[in-house]
């Protein structure tokens, strides 16, 4: 299944999400909290990655779900996800996933250097060493955190390794990459 | 769409498990209550850890398999005892507040906003050094500068200003203004032998000058430090002193001017100016960047022209949180309700009080509903204007909406009727017909007091935490809360900071904590007495329990045939409801007893208005009435529950 499609089905499932569980539990965690726990995870210790330049445009993370809003009681905003919001989601963690996708080649961004050796490794896709279920484990890791449960592990890494088995390995860590970061494991508030 | 639902899941393979990664579900080991895969137990592990450290979740340089080997307590504990523990705290003392920010840091260094709540920051450095940790509730305490700004505004600056640094800006105008003082107290100086009338003609310039000379300072601040600035009238006090002896000497009457006198209140004026801004250069950013939030540095109030405490209202509270000539400090009064006792104000009617107000907010059923506990507690503002600025010294005071008034007359507002033995009606009313229920006060300092001291706000406390940790949304049981409430409180009698503490762990031990995916009207945890029930729904069972389950909990006693402690089928067979029976001994539909006990619940009559003759708290009744709304609502529209 291409990129495009999975999140599709991802931004779908989003919203019906929403339909089912109401409100809170259900809302975007938001771009500031999503930043920090990628940067915890694959940054080096201490630093944030640049994710902003990956926003369609500035300021468009106000879209994403925000707790500051000047001058008055500071609640949670354009948390539930929509339609607009999930195009926004999908062009930044489009942008990011090719971003690490195309570290293979040239470092895109600075990485901390257990996920700058995981990513090394990964890069061989399609090699049979690329494959192995520890190193996909290690990456899914490395994005998703422990946030998802385990047969969302499962069905992600066996997807890849029959939808993509012979793909390029820029194109397929791009796909994975970005398969992670739509997961509503990932996005939303739990 | 999650992974796992775009094709069913299929075996996991059986290869290369390396020991630092999660185990499989058919490894569970059992390290502590609830029982969890150790997948699970990372999960947790990882949400523990972003709480508890401001967002920074499970890293690479985190030693997770030592952490697999600590109890969920242990674990939490170990996280409380990181320094990023601090800024969670800080955040969490913005959300309880209702100010929480995004994110308190950038790349490293604290933003301003994390500065601008005093008793958000005292709070959290007193927990973390095991303190008070009730410094939260203090309405005045100390004041945190946050580092000066390191970039000038290109806007405010005058052409001579070009080239230089934030820093060199404003020494240029502190300086400027000391050459002001220097030029005048000079003046003074050669003409202590004269009449003094040049003196008088230069002071009378400089009067005149006083809000361009204020805009000359102020052009090297932002917005939040103008804000200290003007509080704490650094610029003003100086100028306004020397402009009032100014106005006393130099008048016509008077042949010759108090020479003497005018030049020792330009150079106290001098003084107290260098004084204020030696303290204020303190917190210049190449001095002063604070690592985390026990660095935070108070500002000495007593080089201040005002000195004492400082107001904790900070610059955002005072814009959100604006006053008018009209509104008589209502929309604080709401925020101080809602923030510190978590009353929404929902008008849900009153007991009829034993003496009426005037005005259509006093006689009107539906605004009395809300202005019985609103005007009293707005009357603790009552000498506070625009930007939360003290006025208590001066006749008049200016709004918000720049709109002024006499302060006596504004004030008599909040005066209680001649015979009563309070001075103010101001305080936190429970009861407007039961007075001995209430707990007056008149000052903020008493306010502080109230909001230490009474039950709700540690209630209240406990509810938002429960909420920070879990979700906004999610439900939680009566009595559970008490039960939290309860442990809290014991434990706060002797250790504020320690309670809070435990009081993380019980929640993050939690059965709702651990749910991945919690429903969030469904309650996963209950009071250690509870009775597993097929009760009513979660959300209103401990109040009902507690408030009217003494009279109504059986349909074969008292008036109403009425059992509010059991939940049944409804005859319609899609709707569920209390056991309720008519004259006839047949059950009510849902609708009818819902609707009568919506009726008790508004009803202003003491002989209608359930409970009867028992005070409950105006928080569990908001809480009824909204269920029973909602419930109703739903029946209308043929939802099944």
């Amino acid at each position: 299944m291409k990129p495009l499609a999975v999140a599709l089905l991802a931004g779908v499932a989003l919203c019906a999400a929403v339909a089912d569980g109401a409100a809170q539990t259900s809302r975007f965690k938001g771009w500031a909290a999503i930043s920090k726990e990628l940067s915890t995870r694959i940054a080096p210790k201490g630093e944030m990655l640049d994710l902003d330049r990956f926003l369609p445009a500035a300021d468009m993370e106000d879209l994403l779900g925000r707790w500051s809003t000047f001058g008055s009681e500071h609640a949670f905003q354009n948390g539930l996800p929509n339609a607009i919001s999930i195009a926004i989601w999908h062009a930044t963690l489009s942008n990011f996933a090719t971003s690490v996708g195309a570290s293979c080649s040239a470092p895109q961004l600075e990485f901390h250097a257990k996920f700058a050796q995981t990513l090394k490794d990964l890069c061989s896709w399609p090699a049979a060493g690329a494959k192995a279920d520890a190193l996909l484990m290690d990456y899914w890791l490395a994005i998703m955190g422990y946030n998802a449960p385990e047969p969302e592990y499962v069905a992600w890494r066996d997807h890849f390794l029959a939808s993509y088995k012979d793909r390029p390995a820029a194109e397929t860590i791009t796909a994975m990459t970005l398969a992670i970061t739509m997961n509503p494991y990932f996005l939303l508030h739990k | 769409m999650a992974a796992s639902q775009l094709r069913p899941p299929l075996q996991t393979p059986q290869n290369t498990s390396a020991p630092e990664r999660p185990h499989r579900a058919s490894e569970v080991v059992r390290v502590s209550s609830p029982a969890q895969s150790p997948w699970e137990k990372r999960w947790w592990i990882d949400k523990t850890a972003k709480l508890l450290r401001a967002g920074e979740g499970i890293g690479p340089d985190d030693d997770i398999e030592a952490l697999l080997k600590m109890s969920e307590e242990e674990i939490a504990r170990h996280f409380m005892n990181d320094p990023r523990f601090g800024d969670a705290l800080l955040d969490f003392n913005m959300y309880f507040i209702g100010f929480k920010a995004d994110d308190i840091k950038t790349d490293g260094a604290y933003n301003s906003h994390a500065f601008d709540f005093p008793n958000t920051i005292s709070a959290a450095q007193a927990l973390l050094s095991n303190g008070d940790y009730f410094k939260l509730f203090d309405l005045e305490g100390p004041l945190f500068l946050a580092p000066l700004r390191r970039e000038t505004d290109p806007e405010n600056m005058l052409p001579g200003d070009a080239g230089l640094t934030a820093a060199q800006l404003r020494r240029k105008v502190v300086n400027e203004l000391k050459v002001v003082f220097a030029n005048l107290g000079a003046s003074a100086a050669a003409q202590m032998s004269s009449n003094g009338q040049d003196l008088c003609r230069q002071l009378a310039d400089f009067g005149a000058r006083k809000d361009a000379l204020t805009e000359q300072v102020h052009r090297a601040f932002d917005d939040a430090e103008i804000f200290v600035l003007t509080r704490a009238q650094v610029v003003s006090w100086p100028l306004d002193s020397v402009a009032r002896a100014a106005r006393e000497e130099c008048v016509k009457y008077k042949p010759k001017a108090d020479v003497k006198r005018l030049a020792a209140a330009i150079q106290a004026a001098s003084e107290q100016f260098s004084t204020s801004f030696e303290e204020i250069l303190r917190f210049e950013p190449e001095a002063y960047e604070p690592e985390s939030v026990l660095d935070f540095k108070a500002v000495d109030l007593t080089a201040f022209p005002l000195g004492g405490k400082w107001l904790a209202f900070g610059y955002e509270q005072a814009v959100a949180l604006q006053n008018s000539s009209t509104n008589f400090n209502r929309k604080r009064s709401a925020y101080v309700l809602k923030r510190f006792f978590c009353d929404d104000l929902t008008p849900v009617g009153f007991e009829d009080p034993q003496e009426h107000v005037a005005g259509a907010h006093g006689s009107d059923t539906s605004c009395f509903a809300c202005h019985y506990k609103l005007d009293p507690m707005a009357g603790f503002f009552r000498g506070l204007g625009a930007q939360f600025y003290d006025y208590s010294r001066e006749r008049t005071i200016i709004f918000d909406d720049l709109a002024d008034d006499s302060r006596s007359r504004y004030e008599a507002t909040w005066r209680t009727r001649k015979g009563s033995s309070r001075k103010w009606n101001i305080g936190y009313v429970r009861s407007p017909r039961w007075e001995n229920q209430n707990s007056y006060g008149e000052t903020l300092g008493d306010l502080s007091k109230i909001i230490r001291e009474a039950p709700e706000p540690k209630r209240c406390l406990v509810k938002r935490l429960f909420e920070y940790m879990t979700a906004e949304n999610q439900t939680i049981d009566g009595g559970y809360l008490d039960h939290l409430t309860e442990a809290f409180a014991k434990e706060a009698a002797v250790s504020s900071s320690q309670a809070m503490k435990n009081a993380i762990v019980r929640i993050a031990k939690s059965q709702t904590y651990h749910e991945r995916n919690a429903e969030p009207q469904r309650c996963y945890d209950h009071a250690p007495d509870a009775t597993a029930a097929k009760g009513p729904p979660c959300r209103v069972a401990y109040i009902l329990q507690k408030n009217c389950a003494q009279c109504h909990g059986t349909i074969y006693g008292g008036d109403a045939s009425l059992d509010l402690g059991a939940w049944i089928t409804a005859p319609d067979g899609k709707n569920r409801t209390f056991p309720h029976l008519d004259d006839d001994m047949q059950q009510r539909p849902a609708q009818d007893t819902i609707t009568r006990m919506m009726e008790r619940l508004v009803s202003t009559d003491p002989k209608r208005r359930m409970p009867k003759n028992k005070i409950m708290s105006s928080q569990e009744r908001q809480e009824l009435y909204l269920w029973a709304q909602q419930e109703l609502s739903r029946i209308g529209k043929g939802d099944v529950q």
